[in-house]
């Protein structure tokens, strides 16, 4: 083999070669933490991919999703014009048609169901990526309509709004100064690999790791204690710990006086919560409950992890959440370095060191001058806390009864039914829309049931705006032309803008006046972040600061850190919400319903992360789905399956009250006995089914994803999936 | 009777296999400057006994049979002095001389025993009829390649073998009928448990092979352009074109003088390769080593071993220390998109079991709370990770760890036998 | 050139982005029948509360005395004199499976045409400056590209880090 043949062969970029390295972001998973992409292009063509050293976050690696875009970039399933539907809802009949008359018949729907209905009957969500959210929720305002909506009404939000209850304004774990970290329900290692990383090197420099976690997981694994608890026990075993740390004086005294509201009462209430007790509830032995509160409130600084989604896809996470929070405010770590500490979001809920006017882009119109959003009647509390965006849990409810008003349209990018408890039942919602519209990058089966249907284009074939903790900034440019005819969902939001009319300056001005306009008091410009393709770091990051409630008082009705939430006193009579974090075990389980649990023993457990998956975004990918062949399967104990008579790759059905799903059986110890856990998303196998459309968390408007029950029947061989 | 210099320090290598090549890349590489000479009955260079059949099934070309390249190559390479078609009459210990076929005297200071084994074929009448095969040697492999031309259409196969299974093979993709005989009562007899076999068997017969298991041949008699083949108990002869026996090969030693140095089946040898008769090693198909299974001596005839206790020999001839304990007897054949796989003793065990999905085989033998046998189907990726299982368990300081990581190895070995045993 | 790629199991959390990096480098299609040329194995293990979970990134170990190459009936298998690593001649397999039995890493695997497919060290990349690529992107720094000594150091130096530790550790409590 010559030179330039090896060369070739190893794909070594230069001149010999002709390859060229350009550099991008990954957007296939979308934690905040976006990876760094070093594309190797030959010819306009991506022939491989690696992590860019320069990304402070990624620091050269990927994971395996990251490591698979070449395949998601170049997948067949692609969709490559606009298409228009010509067949009946849901059979997936297309026709190409032109951006313009795509763009311009959205525009035309938009505006005639705006005059007859009202703008607040147009819907506008957003699903993954994450980069063009400012965008779209300047774009529904600017319309006039309250209704956007994001994923994050299943993910995020709800961690969210448990610790604005508690403090106002959430804190993040500085991990790397922390000497304790509790991570509650995480598994960064298959779902954020940086923050592995750093918890990594924090354990080799010497720092305590309890995780608290109903599955076992390389997180877990390298922990020094594992409170493996039963899944929607959370609440149980965070007042138990308090227990401990308030009977053995381990808490932060001075904090509690001068900075809390409720502390009495809050105590007063954990009075019951004895290790004995918190093992009754939750399985985790008395022993380890004391080990872990002396552990994490013993140590000068420690921090919580928590997960956007886990602990809160219960229908009491809310309030679970908020014990644990408390735990941080009972020990005085809160907003303190190596604790839970207060960085103000710059762009898109990512500190960046930097000021920034996303606010003000984003609510181009206040909430006073809409109607109320979507949920509002329903989850008053998210109403007053959450202030992006409206609940699109209810989204499926509203429009089947056109109640409190009805809804018309939807604008969808990237939005999939099968996110929602009751999937199918959404998925018939759909039907009843006069007009949908998804962008998407992939034709879904949520796709096939909108009138159009536009192509999306990936992170590599885009521009976008990101921040990163580290006080880094980028603005990515396409590194190659988009494939096909798609286009980037900024590209298609400002288009239609455009041709909906809309009286807005910054739509009118463009993206990178847009982008110069929202970071204008950071000094930094689009054509400044331009000239650093891979990022830059932000000159005069703004420097980290402990207590800043000193200075400034808690984003709180009190003022002060609320083991009482002053908010949820309002509720307390109506709704029923308890303004301490009381514990309720979850809506269906063996305390709340023991008469359904004798039918239904296994508690269902689903969505956790799989190291190769993200939603259903590279179910499509050989390489990923490479790693986890016999899929879609769900885990069960290896104690249970004998009992059961399943074996390895059996094929079982997953039944609860409301449907059945059947999947192959993967027996695992990874999973308590007793518990049956499963992946989300699956065209073959949609475990989101198994839920009724109101199994939510009365505060969040959350679905019970993480704890139901159900039973498990090894199936018929003879029954075709 | 000529005689070549005694003054010089000679090396003498009887046999031209990959065991003797081993030797002299290690005298070589350990700097050993002494005169090599190398003794072969025929003037093939090197080859590997196993490729017979690949190359009969029109799967490599002559050429490839010969890994090593050509004898010239070998002789530039190492300065060997090769002397071929001069196979050795006499090895005399006392004297310290070879004495060939055509009356060469060769003086030796320390000499090599690489002299192979050949096909075994059962005292039966009619069993030296010119269509009777073996299959071992090159010109056993060019005689079953020209017969094939005659374009045969049933062939017996004499002996269930890893030899016997290849033939079928090439016969069976050749559109030939086969009849597989072996007077045991399975297939694989010394390698396959009979649950093991039966899974073999079953493809055998869906790939429309007749098996004849548990009689024996009694006697072959040509008939016409063909033979009939005759067995115990029956009176229906089987009618063939062609046979090929594959019962086994045995250690060639008719030069060696039992009484002055140990032999059994094979010559014996310690762990150095040295035999009992000091300068005289023996290394390959006739060296008889430990069975590290059994502690007994046992010739374990695989193309490995032979390098192995070639190389290991070579070391110690040279002055350095080497040894190899032993080895196990283990083999792997990849035949009609199958593969067997038998490591170790299947037939004493006290614990056994067994993973079979339709797919996959899998079975473990245990003795004593050890690991000591295992037959696969179909699970190529697990053997090399038993097969060190058994070893490890066998052997803690064995040299093919030499470099590995055996943390690493260890959780690999635990992670299947889990596996197994939960299945 | 010395180097080899080690793994530092405590490190590994079965993410397999060392998998799909090494298919992305090789080209390596799973749906054409292709295998991988690295594993990722997890491994359970009950302990008398719950289980014990490690795991495991495997590929060819380009063992210094490699039984692959001894078993290798054709010589298909050899050093790589440029690398130092274990190389493939796939004109001179003949695919019969004896470095499957050979390998006490379970490494080998066959391509669609039979031959022996596995890890060549990224030879190119590294000629080039470049780790090869599970190396490169391995998010947990579990994949190490260096020759024995330093990884041994490295190994050594963890320890000596843990030791340090402990003693700290301890101190703490006395005090």
């Amino acid at each position: 083999m010559s030179d330039v043949q090896r060369l070739l062969q190893g794909k070594i970029p230069g001149a010999a070669t002709g390859i060229e390295v350009k550099k991008s972001i990954c957007a296939i998973c979308d934690p905040l933490t976006q990876c760094g992409l070093d594309l190797y292009i030959q010819d306009g063509r991506i022939i491989k991919v690696e992590g860019s050293k320069e990304n402070p976050y990624s620091k050269g690696t990927l994971c395996s999703k990251g490591a698979s875009t070449r395949q998601y970039v170049y997948s067949d399933d692609r969709i490559q014009t606009p298409l228009k539907r010509v067949g009946p809802r849901g059979e997936g009949k297309f026709e190409p048609i032109t951006w313009d008359e795509a763009l311009d018949t959205i525009a035309s729907q938009l505006k005639q169901i705006k005059e007859q209905a009202g703008p607040e009957t147009v819907g506008f969500f957003a699903g993954y990526a994450k980069f063009f959210r400012p965008f779209l929720k300047r774009l529904a305002h600017s319309f006039g309509s309250p209704n956007y909506m994001t994923e994050s009404s299943s993910c995020y939000q709800a961690m969210s709004m448990a610790q604005k209850l508690v403090f106002g304004r959430p804190g993040g774990p500085d991990i790397m100064r922390a000497d304790c970290l509790l991570v509650w329900s995480a598994n960064p290692f298959h779902a954020n690999p940086g923050n592995g990383r750093a918890i990594q090197n924090a354990k080799e420099r010497g720092m305590k790791l309890i995780v608290v976690d109903p599955r076992v997981t390389p997180t877990s694994a390298l922990a020094d204690l594992h409170l493996q608890l039963r899944p929607g026990t959370d609440g149980a075993l965070a007042l138990a710990i308090a227990h401990v740390i308030i009977k053995e004086k381990l808490h932060d005294q001075d904090f509690v006086a001068s900075y809390t509201y409720g502390f009495d009462e809050y105590k007063e209430y954990v009075q019951a919560f004895t290790p004995a007790k918190g093992e009754e509830l939750t399985g985790v032995p008395a022993s380890k409950i004391q080990e872990a509160a002396r552990m994490y409130a013993s140590v000068k600084r420690a921090a919580i992890l928590p997960s956007a989604s886990s602990v809160v896809h219960h229908t009491n996470g809310v309030q679970n959440y908020r014990a644990v929070f408390a735990l941080a405010g009972l020990t005085g770590n809160y907003d303190v370095l190596g604790g839970n500490l207060v960085n103000p979001p710059s762009f898109i809920h990512t500190p960046g060191l930097i000021p920034t006017r996303e606010h003000d882009f984003v609510q181009s119109r206040p909430w006073s001058d809409m109607p109320p959003r979507i949920g509002a009647d329903r989850f008053p509390v998210w109403m007053d806390i959450i202030d992006e965006e409206a609940q699109a849990m209810h989204l499926p409810e509203q429009i089947r009864t056109g109640s409190p008003y009805p809804v018309k349209a939807l604008l969808g990018f990237g939005l999939n039914y099968r996110m929602w408890p009751d999937s199918e039942g959404f998925r018939k919602s759909l039907e009843m829309l006069d007009f949908f519209v998804n962008v998407d990058i992939f034709m879904t089966d949520t796709c096939k049931y909108a009138d159009i249907v536009l192509p999306a284009c990936t992170s590599v074939e885009r521009s976008e705006l990101r921040c990163y903790g580290a006080g880094y900034i980028v603005f990515t440019q396409p590194a190659i032309a988009p494939r096909y005819q798609s286009r980037s969902d900024i590209d298609i939001i400002y288009d239609l803008a455009s041709r909906l009319g809309l009286d807005d300056p910054l739509f009118q001005a463009g993206l990178d006046a847009s982008i110069d306009w929202i970071l204008e008091p950071s000094g930094i410009t689009a054509a400044e972040l331009k000239k650093h393709p891979a990022g830059m770091f932000v000159p005069n990051p703004i420097k980290p600061q402990e207590r800043k409630y000193r200075e400034i008082d808690f984003a709180t009705l009190s003022g002060k850190m609320e083991f009482k939430s002053k908010v949820l006193e309002k509720y307390e009579d109506k709704s029923g919400h308890a303004a301490l974090p009381v514990y309720t075990p979850p809506k269906y389980s063996l305390e709340a319903t023991p008469e359904l649990a004798k039918d239904y023993p296994f508690i269902l457990n689903t969505g956790s992360r799989l190291p190769m998956f993200v939603h259903t975004r590279t179910f499509r990918l050989s390489w990923t789905s490479s790693l986890r062949p016999n899929f879609p399967s769900a885990d069960m104990n290896p104690t249970d399956a004998v009992r059961l008579g399943i074996r390895q790759d059996d094929t079982i059905r997953i039944i609860t009250p409301k449907d059945a799903v059947s999947v192959k059986a993967n027996l695992t110890g990874m999973v308590q006995p007793g518990v049956i856990h499963m992946y989300h998303g699956h065209q073959a196998a949609d475990v989101n089914r198994l839920f009724e459309e109101d199994y939510l968390d009365p505060l969040s408007g959350f679905p019970g994803f993480k704890s139901a029950l159900c039973k498990v029947e090894k199936a018929d061989e003879r029954v075709v999936l | 009777m000529r005689e070549l210099s005694k003054m010089v320090k000679n090396i003498a290598i009887i046999g031209n296999g990959c065991a003797a090549v081993e030797c002299i890349k290690a005298l070589r590489e350990c700097g050993c400057n002494d005169t090599i000479h190398l003794f072969s009955d025929h003037s093939y260079p090197v080859y590997n006994p196993m490729l017979t059949t690949y190359y009969v099934a029109g799967k490599i070309d002559f050429s490839k049979l010969f890994p090593f390249g050509t004898n010239d190559e070998l002789a530039r390479t190492f300065n060997v002095r090769f002397h071929t078609r001069s196979p050795v009459m006499t090895l005399d210990t006392t004297e310290k001389v070879i004495v060939t076929a055509d009356g060469l005297a060769v003086s030796y200071d320390r000499c090599l025993i690489a002299s192979g084994a050949s096909p075994v074929r059962p005292p039966i009448e009619g069993i030296h009829s010119g269509r009777v095969y073996t299959m071992r040697t090159v010109e056993d492999a060019i005689g079953l390649k020209t017969a094939l031309e005659q374009k045969p259409t049933r062939v017996l196969v004499v002996g269930a073998s890893m030899v016997g299974i290849k033939l079928v093979e090439l016969f069976r993709a050749a559109g030939i009928d086969v009849c597989l005989a072996d007077l045991a009562t399975h297939l694989f007899p010394a390698a396959a448990h009979p649950d093991c076999a039966a899974v073999l068997a079953e493809r055998l017969r869906e790939n429309g092979v007749d098996l004849r298991f548990g009689t024996s041949l009694t006697r072959l008699e040509e008939s016409g352009a063909g033979l009939l083949a005759y067995f115990a108990g029956d009176t229906m002869p089987e009618r063939v074109d062609l046979a090929v026996i594959c019962i086994g090969v045995r250690a060639n030693t008719a030069f060696v003088d039992r009484n002055c140095i140990d032999t059994a089946a094979g010559v014996l040898v310690n762990e150095r390769m040295e035999t009992n008769v000091h300068g005289v090693y023996a290394a390959g198909d006739v060296a008889q080593g430990r069975n590290l299974l059994t502690g007994q001596p046992q010739i374990v005839g695989l193309w490995s071993n032979a390098r192995y206790q070639g190389r290991t020999a070579g070391r110690n001839m040279a002055g350095e220390h080497d040894v190899f304990p032993g080895n196990i007897p283990h083999n792997i054949t990849h035949f009609m998109n199958m593969d067997f796989i038998g490591i170790g003793d299947v037939k004493n065990y006290d614990k056994m079991r067994k993973y079979w999905d339709g797919n996959h085989f899998i079975q473990l033998f245990w003795q004593e709370g050890l690991i000591t046998g295992a037959n696969l189907v179909d699970s190529y990726t697990s053997s090399g990770v038993i097969r060190q299982a058994l070893i490890k368990g066998l052997q803690q300081s064995c040299v093919h760890n030499q470099g590995t990581m055996p943390l690493v190895q260890d959780l690999l070995i635990r992670k299947i036998i889990m596996e197994v045993e939960q299945a | 050139m010395d180097k080899t790629i080690y793994l530092d199991v405590k490190r590994c959390v079965g993410c397999g982005a060392c998998v799909v990096a090494c298919m992305d480098q090789n080209d390596i299609y799973p749906e054409k029948g292709q295998p991988a040329n690295r594993r990722v194995y997890q491994i359970e293990e009950n302990q008398d509360q719950g289980i014990d979970i490690c795991y495991l990134s495997v590929a060819c170990q380009h063992c210094e005395d490699s039984p692959c190459t001894m078993a290798c009936p054709t010589g298909a298998i050899r050093r790589d004199a440029a690398t130092g690593g274990v190389a493939v001649n796939k004109s001179l397999c003949i695919g019969c499976h004896s470095c499957a039995i050979a390998c006490p890493f379970g490494v080998p695997r066959y391509d669609a045409e039979g031959k022996l497919q596995k890890c060549n060290l990224c030879s190119e990349r590294v000629e080039a400056g470049l780790e090869p690529a599970c190396v490169r992107v391995c998010p947990q720094g579990a994949l190490i590209f260096d020759n024995a000594n330093s990884v041994q150091s490295l190994k050594e130096a963890a320890a000596a880090n843990n030791i340090a530790r402990i003693i700290r550790t301890q101190g703490d409590g006395c005090n």
